[in-house]
């Protein structure tokens, strides 16, 4: 799965998921890709079930492009413990994705198995996605 | 090579670009030797244009408020989600003036090496050149079905017209094709046997 290899702040604060993605909008390696139309947090295990699902259907027959990665720690309290006492354990890490955002990109394939890949991908992500061409 | 036609009239600022774009119209520059207009052209004439995305190597004649203007798209803006066209930059072209422009990198054809189960890996998918407007094609079409596994296409191997220029480092690689990942574990696992 995916982790950062080090932290500049090891429990930042939670923080806002508004507006929409500023870079990344376009399918810029591969031939299509699997874009946010909605915000949410993307866990690095839901990350991971992306990839094997589409890497399975394709049965390893194309490239993949992630472009996004989960640097984001999420600390949680463990359970039936009192409040206070200070910030819980980091227990995951989430990629925090925009409207707008390409997650994942796929190329040198077939685009009708690469589309239906995709499509076995965004049923593992907690958000709205869309399916999109490379423009040029 | 036809050029395109497109309508556009003078754009005022006092109308912010949001309450353009509701009304129906993309606002645009135009520009070119220090010069710049403000300009607004019709969304619908501009989809109509670009029906598979913005293009930046066609030549468009712009019709602006009576007088005819050869210009190409220099620059666009994207909706992140809608993938609508926010903006539009355009460049005036001044013939006899060399242009800097990126051309779209199209491979026609099914190469050997694929029909044979490798994998075409394309890494470039446009080229920024210098050419004359006159020789400005909207993408460059390469036949790739004489490439083998193994074999790598360079950004030299492009056959432009004469007078034209690669305005990138180095000679990257366009394309290569490549055993798929699972004919090597077959091999692998056959090997191991």
């Amino acid at each position: 799965m995916l982790a950062p290899q080090k932290l500049k702040y090891r429990k930042p604060h939670t923080g806002r998921l508004k507006g929409l993605s500023k870079a990344g909008n376009e399918v810029s390696f591969g031939d299509v890709g699997l874009k946010a139309v909605s915000a949410n947090r993307v866990t690095s295990r839901q990350i991971e079930a992306a990839r094997v699902a589409m890497m399975r259907h394709v049965r390893r027959g194309a490239k993949v492009w992630i472009r996004i990665f989960p640097d984001r720690p999420v600390t949680r309290k463990p359970a039936e413990t009192r409040m206070g006492k200070g910030k819980g354990n980091v227990e995951y890490y989430v990629a925090v994705v925009k409207p707008g955002k390409i997650m994942f990109e796929m190329g040198g394939a077939d685009e009708a198995l690469m589309i239906e890949a995709l499509q076995r991908a965004a049923a593992k992500l907690p958000l709205r996605t869309k399916i999109v061409k490379r423009l040029k | 090579m036809e050029r395109l036609q497109l309508k556009a009239k003078k754009r005022d600022l006092a109308e912010k670009a949001s309450r353009l774009r509701r009304q129906g119209f993309i606002p645009a520059v135009i520009y070119n030797h220090g010069k710049t207009d403000h300009i607004q052209v019709w969304k619908r004439d501009v989809n109509r244009l670009f029906a598979h995305g913005v293009n930046e190597s066609v030549l468009i004649d712009l019709e602006l408020e009576g007088k005819n203007e050869v210009v190409f798209v220099k620059d666009y803006e994207l909706h992140p989600v809608t993938e609508e066209v926010l903006h539009l930059d355009f460049y005036r072209v001044t013939f006899g003036e060399k242009i800097r422009t990126h051309v779209a990198i199209h491979l026609t054809g099914k190469a050997q090496g694929v029909k044979e189960g490798g994998v075409m890996e394309q890494f470039l998918h446009e080229v920024v050149i210098e050419i004359y407007p006159k020789d400005l094609m909207p993408s460059l079409e390469i036949d790739v079905s004489h490439m083998k596994i193994g074999d790598i296409l360079h950004v030299n191997d492009l056959k432009l017209p004469e007078g034209a220029r690669i305005l990138m480092e180095g000679n990257p690689a366009i394309c290569h094709i490549t055993r798929s990942a699972k004919a090597e574990s077959e091999e692998k696992a056959e090997a191991n046997k």
